[in-house]
């Protein structure tokens, strides 16, 4: 590791005024639970701000590339998803749109010190296995350059292992994919979670479409991820009278407004997700998605906008597609979750631990059940009435 | 049907070969008993026990069930070969018959007979069959007129004789008509072609664009995908290995040999008539080696050339029965089969469903006679054996510029389960290799059929590579169940079926591999 990622380097600069300039907003409404600190040493951080969604050390900065208190300079969100904005369809343009939007400037944390972007949770590489060095003049380059993914890797890096950091500090060490040695390609030409090699594969093509500088991508399938990992055997199946094999996406639509298996795994990814970015939840899966916001089978991708919708609303416009039911899973997740208001932690730790008791045979009732089982357990059913009138209120 | 073909229909007889060749004169004509040159070990590392390919108990896979004919010797017998006991009095023939249902088989009538190599190795003396079958069929022709009830009463004694048919002869499923590549260039060149190859003429290759091969492989040929390599048995008219996009992607054995010609008899499968290699090349001419075309699976593919149709296209039954056969057991993992014939073939069914037992995925060409396919007069084989053998597919085609169906497919919602590009309108055909280490425009179902036998070995890598066990009825029902549905074809395939390769890939990763969606795009 290089003195420069150890070094806790701490510049000052007015957030505010950088979001104005660059179209980014800060974020950070959740209050930390000061218990969770003392957790957060456990991954190696530096400072508190595991349990904060903004470090003290990322911020905007424009001076990012040559300022020697960041280790890379990234994408914050996905700018088609954040701000409506428009890349160029001509690859060459587009990435230097995405440059000039890289200023997003970080310390890499929880490295294992192997000289790699990596450590006891996840590993990341380009699809030809080879790693990038973590020191920034490997990392501060541009996207999609052939042959190399030093941004791509600096931005997933940050971004899931952000995530990690987050999450378990927030929630007292429940992150499932804590130490799981998870493996990240930052360049395939798929975007998903493989159960069998436990690996998360980003898309990056020239042609059209990279998410792996997404950070709300990123943390999506690393949420995913997460689910499976909790309870790897529950998710070989998924329970064929919930499910239709619909746009040659196997069990991609649930036969009723209740919900199946596949529209959790795909809420339960959002969620993570949108608690990263909690002031913006509309999530960008790739520059070449269109809409205002983006649209997932006739349903906005943005579960803070889902407040109200009801199960009925969604599963007639999309047909039951399994990622707009998801949708709603999010959504329930999300208001629960803003209704508790200075105990939101305790809403990710029921949601982290309620994941090693759901399972393919699921429907939304089932899994919100059981999470008032966790709810019961650990805070003596604090939450259990705003579960419950969140299913009333969506019509489940 | 005649009289006679009822008649003689069902009739089950157990034939002796020594009763054929030696007291009644029967000339062999397709098999010689050389040295063997094919190794029956399964060449290229490939494991003829692959343990990724489930065992398909409930096929049956020799020989015919116990009480069903083993012998059809019906009127249609070729070129009338077969004479019943009042024609044959009729005709004034000599030949003593046993009672009014024995009949007469005329000198030179063209028999096939099935036998059990192996049987004969241990209990008749011969050495090792050349082509390493272990059932192999021959051509069986009397040297004199025989009576039925005496051909079978002699027949009956030999324990390694499974089965006589009639030898029919299949054509390849003759493209309508072939243009010469140059003349489609103009209209090509406008067409904007793929990014993620560099063969110069991929646009011309409408199959390939229409069928989304190429979008396919950003799963097939993922970080996750395919590693390990698909043998195709290209049953047909031979391959020109040597051809510049075919060279490099050409299934060698461990005796150096490229397959087997079981119209000469050797094994060099050249091709000497142009169709096979043209169904070749659409199923995998090499990609991204900046010659010409590329297949629909471009790499990690090695094409068998398995040669069964002679320079004019036509092909026995004997030979059509041994290519499957022999595809089966070196290994081959997909057979595609342009060719066919409105016949019944008891025998090349068998053949195919000894192949699906084995693990292999048949594709099979539905047949140009624009006729709607039945049990009948339309029965086309092999296509009509298709829909009762899992893992078998029968192939219809369509139209590249508008996915109608080309006006000379056959066609039928319960034979035909999917169409697949095989013409192109105005134009002629779908571009791919050819001798003379050309190319050229075809058309005709046996274009299309070599697009899902190319698409079928793109999802048999997949499985393989992720150690996934399968059933060639797997492989069969991601292609159809991802196939888009086009409501004009509705009374034409099977649902209107549609090839659509990358929503095979899609459905395939969605299914075995992915969580979610399956490495889908959210849209």
């Amino acid at each position: 590791m290089t003195r420069s990622m150890q070094r806790p380097t701490k510049i000052l600069i007015m957030v505010a005024g950088i979001s104005l300039m660059l179209g980014f907003q800060n974020c950070g409404e959740f209050v930390v639970d000061p218990s969770m600190v003392a957790q957060f040493a456990s991954l190696g951080a530096t400072d508190s701000a595991g349990a904060k969604l903004v470090p003290d050390t990322d911020q905007l900065d424009s001076t990012c590339l040559t300022n020697k208190a960041y280790d890379a300079c990234i994408i914050r969100q996905n700018p088609i998803a954040k701000d409506i904005s428009t890349l160029s369809a001509d690859p060459s343009a587009r990435r230097v749109q995405i440059a000039s939007q890289s200023r997003y400037g970080v310390k890499l944390t929880s490295l294992s010190g192997s000289g790699k972007l990596e450590n006891a949770t996840l590993s990341v590489r380009a699809v030809d296995g080879s790693q990038v060095a973590a020191i920034p003049s490997a990392l501060k380059v541009g996207p999609g350059l052939p042959g190399a993914s030093g941004f791509e890797q600096a931005n997933v890096y940050y971004w899931m292992n952000r995530a990690a950091e987050y999450f378990d500090a927030r929630t007292g060490g429940a992150l499932h994919a804590k130490n799981k040695g998870i493996k990240v390609v930052v360049d395939d030409t798929i975007t998903g979670y493989e159960t069998a090699s436990n690996t998360i594969r980003l898309k990056m093509t020239d042609s059209s479409q990279t998410v792996a500088w997404s950070g709300d991508v990123a943390v999506h399938m690393f949420g995913l991820a997460n689910l499976m990992l909790a309870n790897p055997n529950g998710w070989k199946t998924l329970a064929t009278a919930k499910h239709l094999t619909c746009s040659a996406i196997d069990k991609g639509c649930c036969t009723t407004l209740n919900g199946c298996g596949n529209a959790i795994r795909f809420g339960v990814a959002e969620y993570f997700a949108a608690s990263m970015f909690p002031d913006h939840t509309r999530i960008g899966e790739a520059i070449v998605n269109t809409g205002n916001p983006q649209i997932i089978a006739g349903v906005a991708r943005d579960v803070a906008s889902l407040s109200a919708n009801t199960a009925s609303q969604i599963f007639t416009n999309s047909t039951g597609n399994a990622q707009a039911m998801g949708l709603l899973y999010a959504a329930i997740w999300w208001q629960v979750r803003a209704a508790a208001g200075q105990k939101s932690s305790e809403i990710d730790r029921i949601f982290l631990e309620h994941l090693t008791l759901i399972d393919g045979a699921d429907d939304f009732r089932t899994a919100i059940a059981k999470a008032k089982t966790v709810d019961a357990r650990l805070y003596g059913g604090t939450h259990a009435a705003q579960f419950d009138s969140q299913l009333t209120a969506r019509g489940l | 049907m005649s009289l006679i073909s009822r008649r003689w229909r069902g009739v089950s007889l157990w034939l002796g070969l020594a009763a054929l060749v030696s007291p009644v004169g029967f000339n062999c004509h397709s098999r010689t008993d050389q040295a063997p040159a094919v190794s029956q070990q399964s060449p290229g590392g490939q494991d003829s026990t692959d343990q990724t390919v489930r065992a398909m108990a409930s096929v049956e896979a020799d020989g015919a069930p116990e009480g069903e004919s083993k012998v059809r010797l019906s009127s249609q017998l070729s070129g009338g070969s077969l004479l019943s006991a009042k024609q044959a009095a009729q005709a004034g023939h000599s030949l003593k018959l046993s009672s009014s249902d024995d009949a007469v088989v005329l000198k030179g009538a063209s028999l096939l007979a099935l036998y059990d190599n192996e049987c004969r190795s241990k209990n008749q003396g011969r050495g090792p069959a050349s082509t390493g079958l272990k059932f192999e069929a021959e051509e069986l022709k009397p040297t004199a007129d025989i009576a039925l009830s005496t051909l079978t009463a002699q027949a009956e004694a030999d324990p390694c004789l499974i089965r006589v048919d009639e030898n029919r002869r299949f054509q390849l499923v003759a493209p309508v008509t072939a243009v010469e590549a140059a003349a489609f260039q103009a209209e090509a060149n406008q067409i904007t072609a793929q990014a993620t190859v560099n063969d110069p003429r991929i646009a011309e290759a409408r199959h390939i664009g229409f069928s989304k091969a190429l979008e396919s492989w950003d799963w097939f040929f993922s970080g996750t995908g395919i590693t390990t390599d698909v043998i195709v048995a290209v049953i047909d008219t031979g391959v020109l290995y040597t051809h510049p996009d075919l060279a490099d992607n050409a299934y060698t054995n461990l005796a150096g040999k490229h397959g087997y010609d079981f119209v000469n008899s050797d094994d060099d499968p050249l091709d000497d008539a142009g169709h096979g290699t043209h169904c070749a090349g659409i199923i995998g001419a090499r990609a991204n080696n900046g010659v010409g075309v590329s297949g629909v699976m471009g790499t990690r593919v090695k094409i068998m050339g398995v040669k069964v149709l002679d320079n004019t296209g036509s092909g026995s039954e004997a030979a059509i029965v041994n290519g499957v056969r022999y595809a089966a057991d070196q290994g081959a993992h997909v057979i595609n089969l342009s060719l066919g014939g409105k016949f019944v073939s008891p025998t090349i069914r068998d053949a195919l469903v000894y192949a699906a037992g084995k693990g292999l995925v048949l594709a099979i060409a539905a047949g140009n006679d624009g006729v709607l396919m039945d049990a009948g007069t339309n029965f086309y084989a092999p296509s009509g054996y298709a829909k009762d053998i899992p893992g078998a597919i029968a192939v219809g085609s369509l139209d590249t510029v508008n996915g109608s169906r080309s006006g000379f497919s056959n066609y039928s919602t319960t034979y035909v389960s999917i169409g697949a590009p095989g013409s192109t309108s105005g134009t002629s055909g779908v571009l791919s290799t050819y001798i003379g280490n050309g190319y050229q425009l075809l058309q005709g179902t046996s274009m299309a059929s070599p697009v899902v036998a190319g698409a079928a070995a793109l999802l048999v890598g997949a499985f393989k590579s992720h150690g996934i066990a399968y059933t060639p009825a797997d492989v069969v029902n991601l292609l159809t169940e991802s196939a888009r549905t086009n409501a004009t074809l509705t009374t034409f395939f099977r649902s209107g079926a549609t090839l659509d390769v990358q929503r095979a890939a899609q459905l395939f990763y969605s299914r075995y591999v992915m969580a979610g969606n399956g490495g889908a795009e959210v849209q």
